[in-house]
């Protein structure tokens, strides 16, 4: 079989980024609790990525002018290697809008809204089929784009700039511990866009295996820091926070203890009081009944105000609960601080 | 653009690919190499050297077989580069396994050990190759010929990359969690990148991108392993 210099390259691209997917599809499925909406959402974004790869793979090693009665399964593959690459995009706009909310009733009422520009994006590439409004192959085999693909692209990445604007306000916003990074997912991606812009080869998808490996190795990292039950972080972070607060990243000024009666009522503790809770506050289990909750702000009226209202959730949800708090004075060192009421609560029990 | 040719375009982008690969691991495992144990800087060491591995693949390509004025010299440097860190890996990777896949009771140690002998010779060999060409050598058109000991470079390398699937294959068959990353997830890339490499005739090599897969499915094995940890350390605490 004779093989063209684009064969090649497209054969070579899309064979590496299948390689790097399957992997870490084996390793995500293998992967304790990945039940959350982001983990969902990572699968969904890899499973696309291997269905484009092998489209990409067929369409490359078939020489398609040699068989030219059946031109429209390639014409097939190639819609459902566009409504993958679609479905990608739009998948990622919501993953960055889990990670920025950290709330799944959010994004599901936005999917809900968004729902209309996906099902057309979606539809966009079946309509092509049958009329070659944005792309079409000519009898050489070659894909022929017209003027309108232009606008159809456009379109389409409009959900990636989304979802890096949202991304940039949040974190102009928000200058917590913020532990995403959104970069290790779009920069491979927009690199492999860039080639591809220049040199007409296939390299978006070896850019987004590369985005979505990265994207694997941030949730399982973060994971790591938390705790399973309540979905708060877990004693591990603490000394992810004391390096923070050591180094001045982070102005620990205030620490609301909270210890409930029961600790079968764990689960319900933390849907009680997550919704009181402000984000920019880190909340740590530090004992089967014991969580703390850790903020910036040196207010002791706003601190008195949040154990209140967390008090009152928690009785509301008839759950026993103790809540204290302490704030910094203006002379104490922050590790210190640290050291003295988080550590020190540790060791007492 | 004639001066590259398709081969050259693809190990660009396949190189490129896992160069970025590398330093974004690099970048999310900055704070476990704070700890400073042994298997952390025998990672950082490993995805170092894939990053240098990969670069010089692609710029070797670029100026093989090309009338660019000082392409033999760079081509000959750039090759023993990329030899030098071809067995480094695989003496880092012995070394990195035997710290992390390790049974209790044996001490990590280091690089002066008698088994890592032979990669030390092998290394010598390599750097003496620029004046006997026992390895590798280019001629005036700067057309690439192997050597006599070429074969041998291969062979030490594959010998310290079995010795460390060794230590995985007796964790794994200590540890059967599900964390644990299966072998046949390591042999994957390599086995179908040569697949590809020699079913293709003018396909980019898939050797930086085979190493690259490989380190990068180490680190996920590794933080999936942690994560189980902190997944079981965490139903104790709520029992």
């Amino acid at each position: 079989m004779e093989f063209s210099a684009e064969m090649i390259i497209n054969i070579d691209l899309n064979a590496a980024a299948l390689l790097f997917m399957v992997g870490v599809l084996v390793m995500a499925l293998r992967t304790v609790s990945m039940q959350d909406m982001r983990s969902k959402l990572l699968i969904n974004l890899i499973v696309m990525a291997i269905l484009e790869a092998v489209c990409g793979l067929i369409l490359s090693l078939v020489d398609w002018t040699a068989h030219p009665d059946i031109t429209i399964i390639s014409s097939l593959i190639d819609m459902v290697l566009e409504i993958a690459l679609n479905l990608q995009l739009c998948c990622v706009f919501f993953y960055v809008m889990y990670e920025v909310y950290k709330s799944e009733d959010y994004v599901r009422r936005k999917f809900s809204k968004f729902l209309i520009p996906i099902v057309i994006l979606v539809c966009l590439p079946v309509v092509n089929l049958f009329t070659s409004f944005f792309w079409y192959v000519d009898a050489d085999g070659a894909v022929q784009y017209t003027f309108v693909y232009l606008a159809y692209n456009i379109f389409r990445y409009l959900f990636l700039v989304a979802a890096v604007i949202l991304y940039i306000r949040f974190k102009s916003r928000e200058k917590n511990a913020q532990r995403f990074n959104m970069w290790l997912l779009v920069i491979p991606m927009f690199l492999g866009t860039l080639a591809e812009a220049f040199t007409g080869y296939g390299a978006f998808i070896l850019g987004a295996a590369i985005g979505y490996t990265n994207l694997y190795m941030l949730i399982a990292n973060e994971m790591g820091y938390r705790d399973h039950e309540s979905g708060f972080y877990n004693p591990y972070y603490l000394s992810h926070l004391y390096k923070l607060v050591d180094n001045g990243k982070y102005q620990l000024s205030s620490i609301i203890t909270y210890q409930i009666a029961e600790e079968g009522e764990v689960g319900k503790f933390a849907d009680a009081i997550r919704s009181v809770l402000p984000d920019e506050c880190d909340t740590i289990r530090t004992d089967a009944d014991r969580f703390i909750t850790v903020s910036e702000s040196a207010d002791r009226g706003y601190i008195f105000m949040l154990s209140e209202d967390v008090a009152a959730m928690s009785e509301e949800a008839g759950l026993e609960v103790s809540v204290e708090s302490v704030t910094r004075n203006k002379k104490e060192i922050p590790a210190d601080f640290f050291i003295d009421h988080i550590r020190l609560r540790k060791q007492g029990g | 653009m004639t001066f590259f040719i398709p081969r050259d375009y693809a190990t660009l982008f396949l190189d490129g690919a896992t160069i970025v690969s590398m330093i974004s691991i690099m970048l999310m495992s900055s704070e476990a190499r704070k700890r400073g144990r042994g298997d952390d800087r025998c990672f950082f060491g490993l995805l170092v050297l894939t990053c240098i591995l990969a670069a010089r693949d692609a710029l070797g390509y670029l100026f093989e077989e090309k009338s660019v004025p000082g392409s033999r010299v760079l081509c000959t440097c750039g090759m023993t580069v990329y030899f030098l860190c071809f067995i480094l890996i695989g003496i880092v990777w012995a070394h990195y396994c035997r710290i992390r896949f390790k049974d209790r009771g044996i001490s990590a140690g280091n690089f002066l050990r008698p088994e890592y002998l032979p990669g030390a010779v092998m290394l010598a060999l390599i750097v003496i190759n620029i004046f006997t060409g026992w390895i590798f050598s280019y001629d005036e058109n700067v057309f690439y010929h192997r050597g006599v000991l070429y074969l041998l470079v291969y062979l030490v390398m594959a010998v310290y990359v079995v010795a460390g699937f060794a230590h995985l294959v007796r964790y794994r068959s200590k540890h059967s969690g599900r964390a644990v990353i299966p072998v046949w997830l390591y042999a994957l890339p390599i086995v179908c990148g040569s697949v590809f490499t020699f079913a293709i005739p003018g396909s980019a090599s898939f050797g930086p991108v085979g190493v690259g897969l490989s380190i990068a499915f180490t680190h996920i094995g590794t933080i999936n392993e942690m994560l189980e940890l902190s997944y079981k350390k965490s139903r104790k605490t709520s029992l």
